[in-house]
């Protein structure tokens, strides 16, 4: 399959969590992490699971080359467990954060999936993480949702290759993970199986989670690598709501409120607004400046734009 | 060059070393202080902020001055929350992942000496004031504060667990940063071509604008129909958006958009679709197609009363 299909999407909470809901899952929020300590991580209980992503240079790549046939940096390989549990292999670079997502939903059995996933689910069990992760390519539904939270680009034309991936959106990676049944697995879509790291029940998850991500941090080369860690977890709205906590509640559906307007924006591109703001700002900077104040307006944006060339050069 | 100077704020602050993949925050012992100055001899003038160690860390060879240049609304002055032991901010651009982290040396408030103090959120205040605008107004507290910092904090003060033992761990947030995409050579090399549009109107000014204009000005009404269908129509609106990263990246992928047009006709399209007349390549044709546009539309409306 072309990767052309699949557009880039940010990485963020309100974006996933929006994008789930879309899938029919019910219940399920995500939550950015801001440290990477036991607490945090235990404060979101009930957590099915961690997505860490990061952004790589070529040297990480590199180092990370799959299907050498030996023994993972960390861990082991479980290759049974690649047709017990939801593991699919990378396929597309762009779809690799809902592959993320669904490494994490499919493989917990108290998530409410809903219709069209639960039967995707279905529909894929038994499958090699290869055929699986061929299918989420395919599947019309998954592409389309995960499509409806990107930027249109401001123009359309058809007759143009799609764009190539530039190194800022192609370097992202997605690594799922997930206790479960009582194994702490890694779910990476560009390891040729599930990756186990021992015995872990739900309630230590967060202390050997902490553990194994240290050391996977503690493996990459200094400035070499940025990455973030979002919680999959239970609606924090539905259990405040349980416990009568008005205060939390009401600072959740805020939080969600914001979501939504930022997912808004996110799918414009702003290009009328864009135009019809420039316009009457030069409008008025004619009015009061004449015509020197527009080429005023010019000669600065030159010169800015010459200092920024030169600071970007120095910190280089 | 003889470069002209004037001192805006300064402050005393020692270094922070990062270290990323623990994400380990270690302070360093010398004493130090940050300068944010703005260069006058520009007619858009410049801020540089540095940090130069003083007193008896003057000494110290190990120790360098730095010195960074900063676009206006390029960078934040930010507390970092997850260190308890110790006053550490840091200096975040939004442009890069570059971020450098410092620690408080003014006397603290009172005994706690790992609080952040009324005055270090009062510094912190300023500097994200000129960080935005440089030409900001100066306000007394500064000069309140300076009578009032008394002694230096000195290493010793300093909580004996802000050693190694008790690193902490920094923000994981936002990490995850825009790479600064350098401009191709060609670009760079006579009369620099216009990099964004926000080099010559920021979306500060285009809020500037609008917050200018009368509850009833038509104009505002024109622009409501720019905004999302599920955006309220109103200024306060208006003005929420204008002010977004959302917004912020429109603008930005629409400078890409121009800046790319090199064998492509990207640019040629959306102006196309602008009805603008755009002549040329790049952002500085597409503002004069702008210019054009609003003068097209002034002789249309004189015809028309004519």
């Amino acid at each position: 399959m072309s990767s052309s299909g699949w557009n880039t999407i940010e990485s963020d909470a309100g974006v996933f969590t929006e994008l789930i809901e879309t899938l029919g899952v019910k219940s399920v929020q995500f939550d950015e992490l801001l440290s990477l300590d036991p607490s945090s991580l235990s404060a979101l209980a009930p957590l099915y699971g961690v997505i860490f992503l990061f952004k790589w240079t070529q040297s990480v790549i590199a180092q990370q080359a799959d299907g050498n046939g030996g023994k993972p940096v960390d861990g082991e390989y479980a290759p049974d467990a690649e047709y017990e549990i939801f593991f699919a292999r990378q396929k597309i670079q762009n779809a690799c954060a809902t592959q993320a997502i669904l490494s994490v939903l499919m493989n917990r059995g108290e998530v409410k999936l809903g219709s069209a996933l639960s039967e995707f689910k279905d529909f894929t069990t038994g499958f090699d993480g290869e055929l699986r992760g061929e299918t989420i390519s395919n599947s019309d539904l998954i592409r389309t949702t995960h499509n409806s939270f990107s930027r249109p680009t401001p123009f359309v034309d058809e007759s143009q290759a799609p764009r190539a991936a530039t190194d800022d959106d192609d370097l992202y990676h997605f690594i799922a993970y997930v206790p479960i049944n009582g194994t702490l697995y890694e779910l990476d879509g560009l390891q040729p199986y599930p990756i186990t790291h021992g015995a872990c029940s739900d309630d230590e998850f967060p202390d050997k989670l902490t553990e194994v991500l240290y050391r996977r941090i503690g493996r990459y080369p200094e400035g070499e690598v940025r990455f973030n860690l979002l919680a999959v977890c239970a609606d924090r709205r539905e259990l405040l709501a349980e416990v009568g906590d008005v205060e939390g509640l009401s600072r959740e559906n805020e939080k969600r409120e914001e979501w939504k307007r930022e997912n808004i924006l996110r799918r414009e591109n702003f290009v009328g607004l864009i135009a019809e703001m420039l316009k009457y700002v030069v409008a008025d900077t004619v009015e009061k400046k004449g015509e020197e104040g527009f080429e005023g307006i010019i000669d600065e944006a030159k010169k800015k734009s010459m200092q920024r060339y030169e600071a970007m050069q120095r910190r280089r | 060059m003889s470069s002209d100077t004037v001192t805006l704020l300064t402050f005393k602050a020692g270094k922070v070393e990062f270290n990323p993949p623990s994400k380990h925050l270690k302070p360093l012992p010398q004493k130090g202080k940050i300068t944010l100055q703005k260069s006058t001899d520009e007619e858009s003038p410049l801020l540089s902020f540095i940090w130069e160690p003083r007193g008896s860390s003057k000494n110290d060879p190990t120790v360098e001055r730095d010195e960074l240049m900063i676009f206006p609304g390029e960078a934040e002055w930010l507390p970092v929350a997850q260190c308890t032991t110790g006053r550490v901010y840091v200096l975040k651009f939004n442009s890069s992942s570059q971020r450098s982290f410092f620690w408080m040396q003014e006397a603290p408030s009172g005994d706690i000496l790992n609080e952040i103090s009324e005055n270090d959120l009062k510094i912190a205040t300023r500097i994200n004031t000129l960080l935005e605008d440089i030409d900001a107004e100066e306000v007394d507290i500064l000069e309140e504060q300076s009578g009032a910092s008394g002694d230096d904090v000195e290493m010793e003060d300093l909580p004996t667990n802000t050693g190694d033992s008790a690193q902490q761990q920094a923000s994981l947030s936002s990490l995850i940063n825009s790479i600064v995409i350098p401009p191709s050579s060609s670009s760079t090399s006579s009369g620099a071509p216009i990099h964004d549009i926000t080099d010559a109107i920021t979306p500060k000014q285009m809020a500037q604008f609008v917050d200018s204009l009368d509850a009833s000005d038509p104009r505002l009404t024109n622009l409501y129909n720019f905004l999302p269908a599920e955006i309220p129509k109103t200024k306060p609106e208006l003005l929420r958006v204008l002010q977004s990263p959302q917004f912020l990246q429109g603008i930005n992928s629409l400078s890409q958009t121009f800046r790319s047009a090199e064998g492509t006709n990207a640019g040629q399209l959306v102006a196309h679709e602008l009805g603008l007349p755009y002549r040329g390549e790049g952002i500085e044709a597409f503002l004069r197609a702008i210019r054009a546009a609003i003068q097209e539309e002034k002789d249309r409306d004189h015809e028309m009363q004519e």
